[in-house]
């Protein structure tokens, strides 16, 4: 049976839908062609990502991601026909981030603070825009993103700054809830404004 | 006829799919041919936010169906390359192990299942509980990696930690004119 599917389109399917958001979520998809070379280097960059944790805090040192993933396509499983067996030339990186709010208020951050993270993943791989400038990257994530069927998010109203203030915020208050009731009143109001003064910042 | 070669074990990677309490899954299903446009009707008629058909399962952080008919080419120095088959691609972050996850999305989303991936070649149905897992094991792609910025905070905390922020400013707030003896007694009944 013949390929069915469109032959080499130049924008992601979907990408000028704006599907990606459900409340402050964002949602950014991406796969890109990569070299042989660069896949075996990606190997050996995320084995050590995931065994170093000096390199994930690096990763995901902004405050405004929420989850990153990565994972190299080469091959698709087989399932029988009608499906084809596929061949690609390239090797893919499937690349998907949840950010909060729009990705086009962080560009400048990516080209401008850590463009040298993202030569290191993505190289100089075809049509790779290498920022800075920022407007160059921006237009390939334009182009790139594929636009979600259906998203959904569990926390749509947190963003992810108010995610991580909201768990320590929990596992703060708890042992001091705990302690309540055994401590004097004098005691209790000490502790209470100590707590609060600790907290304000989640509050 | 299709079918599903028999296998055990996921095609996963070590560690990539779960930094933390929270799991990834990535599975890339191909698309019965001619079915590209009412899989995407199908997907757009999915009620969104809050009574999206994920919101049933607790433990979802993410969870995502998008459409890879084709991949992008990129122009020039690359060479003409692309699928021989359309895809659809499901993700999803969770509390848990990947196996509860997907024992969650067949029971409570089982409508919602096979009109989805009832458009994709080899789909056995939500209602074949061992088929449906073995299913979604073939066709899943190891995450070579997957971070997350709170790795070990579960969606029921942080939904509880929401909660008790704005209980918390509420009591902080009436607590100001209040004395030793009643910001105790108050706290421990409204906190108790």
């Amino acid at each position: 049976m013949a390929a069915i599917a469109p032959p080499e389109p130049t924008t992601a399917h979907g990408a000028a839908d704006g599907r990606n958001l459900h409340g402050r979520m964002m949602a950014l998809t991406f796969i890109t062609p990569i070299s042989l070379r660069r896949d075996i280097w990606l190997k050996v960059l995320m084995w050590h990502a995931r065994h170093f944790k000096m390199i994930k805090k690096h990763i995901v040192k902004f405050p405004f991601m929420y989850f990153l993933r990565w994972a190299i396509l080469h091959d698709l499983p087989y399932n029988g026909p009608p499906q084809e067996k596929e061949r690609l030339r390239y090797r893919y990186l499937f690349f998907q981030a949840d950010f909060d709010g729009p990705w086009e208020e962080y560009v400048d951050a990516f080209a401008y603070v850590i463009p040298m993270d993202l030569k290191v993943v993505w190289g100089v791989g075809p049509a790779y825009p290498a920022p800075p400038p920022a407007t160059t990257l921006r237009k390939y994530i334009a182009r790139n993103n594929f636009a979600n069927g259906h998203f959904y998010c569990g926390y749509p109203d947190c963003s992810a700054g108010t995610v991580l203030s909201v768990v320590d915020l929990k596992r703060r208050f708890e042992p001091f809830a705990k302690r309540a009731p055994s401590l004097t009143p004098e005691a209790f109001q000490r502790e209470w404004r100590e707590f609060v003064t600790a907290v304000q910042k989640d509050l | 006829m299709t079918r599903v070669p028999e296998l055990a074990e996921a095609r996963r990677g070590p560690m990539g799919d779960a930094p933390g309490l929270v799991s990834a899954l990535t599975v890339w299903t191909p698309i019965i041919p001619g079915h590209l446009e009412a899989l995407e009707r199908e997907l757009d008629s999915l009620p969104n936010g809050d009574g999206s058909p994920a919101a049933r399962i607790e433990t979802t952080h993410l969870f995502r169906w998008l459409l890879v008919p084709q991949l992008v080419h990129q122009g020039p120095p690359m060479k003409p390359d692309g699928l021989r088959n359309q895809y659809l691609v499901f993700t999803a972050a969770f509390d848990g192990s990947p196996e509860e996850y997907v024992e969650a999305v067949r029971t409570r989303l089982a409508a919602e299942c096979d009109a989805i991936w009832g458009h994709c070649i080899g789909y056995p149905g939500a209602a074949n509980g061992e088929a449906f897992t073995r299913y979604l094991n073939h066709n899943r792609l190891p995450n070579s990696l997957f971070l997350s910025t709170f790795p070990d905070a579960s969606v029921a905390e942080i939904r509880a930690g929401v909660e008790l922020k704005r209980r918390l400013v509420e009591f902080a707030v009436a607590a100001q004119a209040m004395d030793a003896e009643e910001l105790q007694r108050t706290f421990c009944e409204t906190f108790a």
